[in-house]
């Protein structure tokens, strides 16, 4: 009899479980109306406040101006640092050899997380703005708890790159630095494309941009791919468009696309490596091993096609590769200088980047 | 007859003496459990003095810092509840399944409730769901594949212990399959390390707002294990003793199952999955109070609570940035295990 009631009782507690679970509230504005809710951390005496739109259409709320970001997405320290406002970080997730090399002082920033926020070490650091990619809904709502405002990018094609430095130079008080570095970009890809034009579709050179892993590439919704287009090239996996970076598209497709140039991505961590394949037996036949035109994407100091301005260096080293006829080594040099002029005030030699 | 009677004497003495044992052991967890709770409310990276914490988290705060108010009650204390509400609910899930399988090996992991709960999140994560929907998907996750491995023994018409844990295998394998394609078409980027994050378990992102409508089912499920307590003990005397004082077996077992489970599943939804801790400290708490459920069940909520709390503690307070709980949980609760079995190699055979 007490078993029966018992039994009962459980089959409610399911049901209650599955009511209970979906009337979890979902994370919406941030903001919150329960009394033992945390409340923005900004209302004691109130400092002057702007408001920007992030690339999530949100409208974010900042200090006039913005003297410490914290970071755990690479990207943002990425497009910080042309901007030259790097110097405003106080946690990124990494250290990486452009930091070595152009933010020496930013080599032993502190660290709030890789994946994840290690909250209570931010709430301590207490930024101005914290920088996130767009589609970590879950992070971005843990830190605006904190009252600490969320600027949400998402530079993830060429465009929104572009869009985002442009967000960056709104956030940072750095509109016009931002502006010229767009305007110089638009107009390096402008310079490319035009150089290409009339180069008739079936003369193009073939291509395709390997992961880190044998058998991933670049799909057509990449930047990469965008890259190898302006470049003149055609990314044999163009096809390819998963909404995922770096699809597997298997070693033997990419035997039979046989491209007549492979560029590898500049990966520390890649388990192949370029001179390894140019010696590969097996890989012998293909097109781009037999022109040796095979190679890491450079540079040493930073990479070329990593989201980030670099990447106009990217697709004008990968034309100098496929029609050095057009655009020849001494022209390419003297764009690299004037990128690296433009964008740390310095230069590097060519030994020094590595391409 | 009288030659019995002292024997029988000695026999309540024993009974009483565990029962004491049992009950002083249960205060003095209770009085660590409730100092180490104000201790982790004093701990922390955000720089605000134990003191300071404890007058915040009480109301009494002199001065007002709103961003330590935000870390205090934003922050720490769902966090701290929530790590000793997974802790005890692992933990008395583990305790009930030993009890019900009469297997000391098994843990709420074998019916397949944490990899059902593992594919339901990663379906979330790749949907690109909101929290609140990814929590709901684990736990409907997890009770799917518990229900799977439950149909199997009962389409074969065979209910042997054997035959459940067989079938655990072959969904918790199906699970797993299915996990690695999710991952497989993961994007690498965002959302394969969210589902590794998940996997591994973690306490970092626990609001107020994802605790509270969980909490209810967490403490009925508990409450329910709690009558079933003796019930248990019945059924692990082994299925004729039971049926001989006239227990419905079936009936308690699966009930005794659904609860753990429930109790698993919303563990699993607040953190992630956890390992070890359901496995290890039911060991541990027998070996205090002794293998009757209707003291080892409570003594396990309160030593995993406990647990739980230590190491979530731990993690917040060591290192650059916090890592996921599991790691910890393995390298902690692995050797402990061992020290166990090694501290009783002759009673196992």
């Amino acid at each position: 009899m007490r078993l029966r009631i018992l039994s009962l009782a459980v089959a409610l507690l399911l049901l209650l479980g599955l009511a209970g679970c979906s009337n979890t509230p979902r994370p919406a504005s941030g903001s919150s109306s329960a009394a033992s809710q945390p409340q923005p951390a900004a209302s004691a005496s109130a400092p002057a406040t702007r408001q920007v739109v992030d690339m999530l259409g949100r409208t974010v709320t900042l200090p006039e101006t913005v003297e410490t970001a914290a970071i755990i997405y690479g990207v943002a320290t990425n497009l910080m640092l042309p901007l030259g406002v790097a110097d405003r970080l106080v946690a990124i997730n990494a250290s990486w050899g452009i930091l070595n090399v152009v933010a020496p002082e930013l080599a032993d920033l502190d660290t709030v997380g890789q994946g994840a926020v290690d909250l209570e070490k931010l709430a301590q650091m207490n930024p101005d703005v914290f920088i996130h990619r767009a589609n970590d809904q879950r992070t971005i709502t843990a830190v605006e708890k904190l009252g600490i405002p969320v600027v949400a990018i998402e530079p993830e094609d060429t465009d929104k790159m572009l869009e985002t430095l442009l967000l960056l130079g709104e956030v940072f008080g750095v509109t016009e630095r931002a502006v010229e570095l767009v305007a110089y970009y638009n107009d390096k890809v402008q310079f490319a494309q035009d150089l290409v034009a009339d180069i008739p579709e079936n003369a193009r050179k073939t291509a395709i941009m390997m992961g880190s892993e044998l058998g991933k590439v670049a799909g057509g919704d990449m930047l990469q791919s965008a890259m190898i287009e302006t470049a003149g090239g055609i990314n044999m996996a163009r096809d390819i468009q998963t909404g995922q970076t770096w699809p597997v598209a298997g070693t033997e497709q990419i035997f039979s696309w046989n491209p007549d140039y492979i560029f590898c991505t500049n990966s520390k961590t890649s388990d192949y490596t370029p001179e390894g394949l140019l010696q590969d037996p097996h890989w012998s036949e293909l097109a781009a091993v037999q022109g040796a035109h095979l190679y890491k994407m450079p540079s040493t100091v930073d990479s070329w096609e990593f989201p980030g301005l670099a990447t106009c260096i990217g697709f004008l080293w990968m034309l100098n590769q496929m029609y050095p006829e057009r655009y020849d080594d001494a022209a390419f040099a003297a764009e690299v200088d004037a990128y690296y002029q433009l964008a740390y005030g310095q230069t590097f030699s060519r030994e020094f980047l590595g391409y | 007859m009288s030659k019995h009677q002292p024997a029988i004497e000695q026999e309540k003495q024993a009974v009483k003496n565990d029962k004491l044992r049992a009950r002083v052991t249960g205060v003095a967890v209770l009085v660590i459990l409730l100092i180490a709770f104000f201790v982790a409310m004093g701990l922390g990276k955000y720089n605000v003095s134990p003191i300071e914490s404890i007058q915040i988290l009480l109301g009494i705060a002199p001065e007002q810092d709103a961003m330590a108010a935000n870390v205090i009650w934003g922050l720490r204390l769902p966090r701290i509840l929530a790590s000793m509400l997974c802790g005890a609910a692992l933990a008395m899930s583990g305790a009930t399944y030993q009890g019900v399988f009469k297997n000391p090996l098994v843990s709420p992991d074998f019916l397949g409730v944490s990899q059902g709960a593992c594919v339901g999140a990663a379906a979330g994560i790749l949907l690109g769901a909101s929290s609140g929907l990814i929590q709901l998907l684990a736990f409907v996750g997890g009770l799917v594949a518990v229900g799977l491995t439950l149909m199997i023994p009962a389409l074969m018409r065979s209910t042997s212990n054997i035959m459940m844990v067989l079938s655990g295998i072959i969904v918790g394998g199906v699970m797993s399959s299915v996990l690695g394609f999710l991952k497989y078409i993961a994007d690498p980027e965002s959302q394969l390390a969210s589902i590794t994050y998940w996997q591994l378990g973690s306490f970092s992102y626990v609001t107020m707002d994802s605790l509270l409508p969980i909490l209810p089912l967490m403490i009925l499920s508990a409450l329910l294990l709690m009558g079933l307590s003796w019930r248990i003990d019945i059924v692990s005397l082994g299925d004729s003793e039971a049926k001989t004082l006239g227990a419905n077996v079936e009936a308690i077992r699966v009930l005794s199952i659904i609860c753990a489970t429930l109790l698993t599943a919303c563990s699993v939804c607040i953190s992630g999955t956890i390992g070890w801790v359901a496995l290890v400290i039911p060991h541990f708490s027998r070996m205090l109070v002794g293998s009757s459920n209707t003291r080892l069940l409570p003594a396990s909520a309160l030593l995993g609570a406990l647990f739980m709390l230590l190491v979530d503690t731990v993690t917040r307070l060591v290192g650059p940035a916090e890592m996921p709980i599991s790691i910890l949980t393995g390298i902690i609760g692995a050797p402990f295990y061992a020290w166990l079995l090694y501290r009783r190699r002759n009673t196992i055979q």
